[in-house]
């Protein structure tokens, strides 16, 4: 419950970046729309891939914005640690949860304009959201280990991070294809098969990851100074 | 009954060590903290606060240390930094609304009739405020609650000498009832001299004297004189020996007053001239 309070703390204090949350997620699915609107099939993973993007790096907002005092100030407030942490971590997860919910509200709308959905688009989706699950952890695990009250520089050097680790993945993959195609087909073909599996499993696995950390955040803040 | 007991605290960093600092406070007291600047007192009210952890020691608030009940720990707390603590993007609203949500003995009806006293502006945002106004808003935050002790770091620092009497009228009026207490920290000692009961003056990490205010100024005397006229046994006694225009003054124990023959002229030190000694000796 007192989690939920510190939530919303984080809610006040990026209040500004919070309004522009709809515009943003609107535009993008407004943008990715356009281009294809003469196409009858149009997947949703890009866009919901922007969306889920666009939240990692939201959703490390409180740790810049957050000035020494400030900490001081929550550790004073009565509740437990574990409290606190947990806040910021419901604060992560409620963002992605506007990703979720405005994403099912863009493909509702795709739908009623007459675009088809891809079968492939829900468990692609679903391993998206793992991953912007798993970037999110990795960041708050670094952020809780390194510093809450992170400064600007920083937090802008780690936001770089998932999008330059992206880049790389896809400049890895397409010489990979072009290097060995037959078997990168064959590897495709085999993750095509079983994709409902791999989306629930990634899901539990990035779930089961950031209730992990989420404790491990705590534990660390518990013995570290303010 | 002791509302506030610092056994043995220590707390180590590369470059600095806090150790061994002990007192108690007792129900209805002002402690005034005392130091240089370095000399240890954020970090000893840091650790009461629990804002950071001792290496050794414990510190109990109401009889209980903030590892068996965090809970009462921090609700008994109340504390003002010199530092403005709440978020600067914040509203006066905002802050209402997170103390009303965390703290149950927080009372709006006081706090708002606090705002209204000193025409705090419900929508205006807190990094808007003036220094004076951000610490009569920090006041008015925790005296809206039901807290035991009031923990002042620096608070009054940087503060016209109005809204510091202000500010020092309310701490006495805090105590008035004899259930609760106060540690305070600051640069002006003459505010010290007009508050506080009980004196601890630290220096480098170290206590140096642990006394109530008032034993503390009969214990001392201001010895001036010249130079020439001290002799090797009071040379001995006399703390920080400061050369002036007009020959030396220094501090000297009251118990020692036989040593001072008439060519001395002494007096009565304030608590200012007690520490500036004190500082000068250890330098």
């Amino acid at each position: 419950m007192k989690a939920l309070k510190f939530m919303k703390i984080d809610y006040i204090k990026t209040k500004q970046q919070v309004m522009f949350i709809p515009v943003f997620l609107l535009l993008i699915a407004a943008i990715m729309i356009a281009p294809d609107s003469d196409v009858p099939n149009y997947s949703a993973v890009v866009p919901f891939c922007y969306m889920i993007f666009m939240m990692t790096i939201f959703s490390a907002t409180p740790f810049g914005s957050c000035r020494k005092e400030e900490t001081g100030f929550l550790q004073l407030l009565p509740a437990t640690t574990w409290d606190r942490v947990a806040g910021r971590f419901l604060y992560g997860v409620s963002l992605m949860s506007i990703a979720i919910v405005f994403g099912i509200a863009a493909v509702e709308i795709y739908r009623i304009l007459g675009f088809e959905m891809n079968a492939m688009d829900i468990p692609l989706c679903m391993i998206v959201l793992a991953v912007g699950i798993l970037i999110m952890t990795a960041e708050y695990i670094f952020f809780y280990l390194f510093g809450e009250n992170t400064s600007q520089n920083l937090l802008g050097i780690v936001r770089t991070v998932p999008g330059m680790c992206f880049f790389f993945v896809t400049a890895n993959l397409s010489k990979e294809i072009k290097k060995d195609s037959e078997k990168m087909f064959q590897i495709m073909q085999v993750v095509g098969e079983h994709l409902k599996t791999i989306g629930w499993v990634s899901i539990a696995v990035a779930v089961a990851a950031l209730i992990a950390a989420s404790v491990f955040c705590a534990k660390v803040t518990d013995k570290k100074d303010c | 009954m002791e509302l506030l007991e610092v056994r043995n605290i220590s707390k180590h960093y590369k470059n600095f060590s806090l150790e061994n600092i002990d007192f108690v406070l007792p129900k209805g007291y002002i402690m005034g903290y005392v130091g240089q600047n370095g000399a240890g007192k954020s970090t000893t009210l840091n650790i009461i606060t629990n804002i950071c952890k001792s290496t050794e020691g414990e510190v109990y608030v109401d009889g209980v240390t903030c590892k068996e009940n965090a809970l009462h720990y921090k609700e008994c707390i109340g504390y003002i930094g010199g530092d403005f603590y709440y978020p600067h993007n914040f509203t006066v609203k905002n802050i209402r609304g997170l103390l009303k949500n965390f703290y149950t003995t927080f009372s709006v009806e006081k706090f708002d009739e606090m705002l209204g006293k000193w025409k705090l502006s419900d929508k205006m945002k807190v990094k808007d405020f003036s220094q004076g106004m951000k610490v009569k808003l920090m006041f008015a935050s925790v005296l809206a609650r039901e807290t035991k002790l009031l923990v002042l770091d620096e608070a009054t620092n940087g503060l016209d000498p109005v809204v510091r009497a202000e500010m020092l009228k309310l701490l006495q009026e805090y105590i008035a009832d004899g259930e609760r207490s106060v540690i305070f920290s600051t640069h002006i000692l003459s505010d010290l001299e007009q508050i506080a009961d009980y004196i601890y003056f630290i220096h480098d990490g170290r206590k140096v004297l642990y006394d109530a205010k008032d034993e503390l100024l009969e214990s001392y005397l201001l010895v001036k004189g010249e130079r020439r006229a001290i002799t090797q046994q009071l040379q001995r006694e006399l703390i920080g020996i400061v050369d002036n225009a007009y020959g030396f003054e220094a501090i000297l124990p009251s118990d020692k007053a036989d040593l001072l023959t008439n060519e001395f002229h002494f007096e009565k030190p304030t608590i200012d001239e007690i520490v500036i000694h004190y500082i000068k000796d250890k330098e």
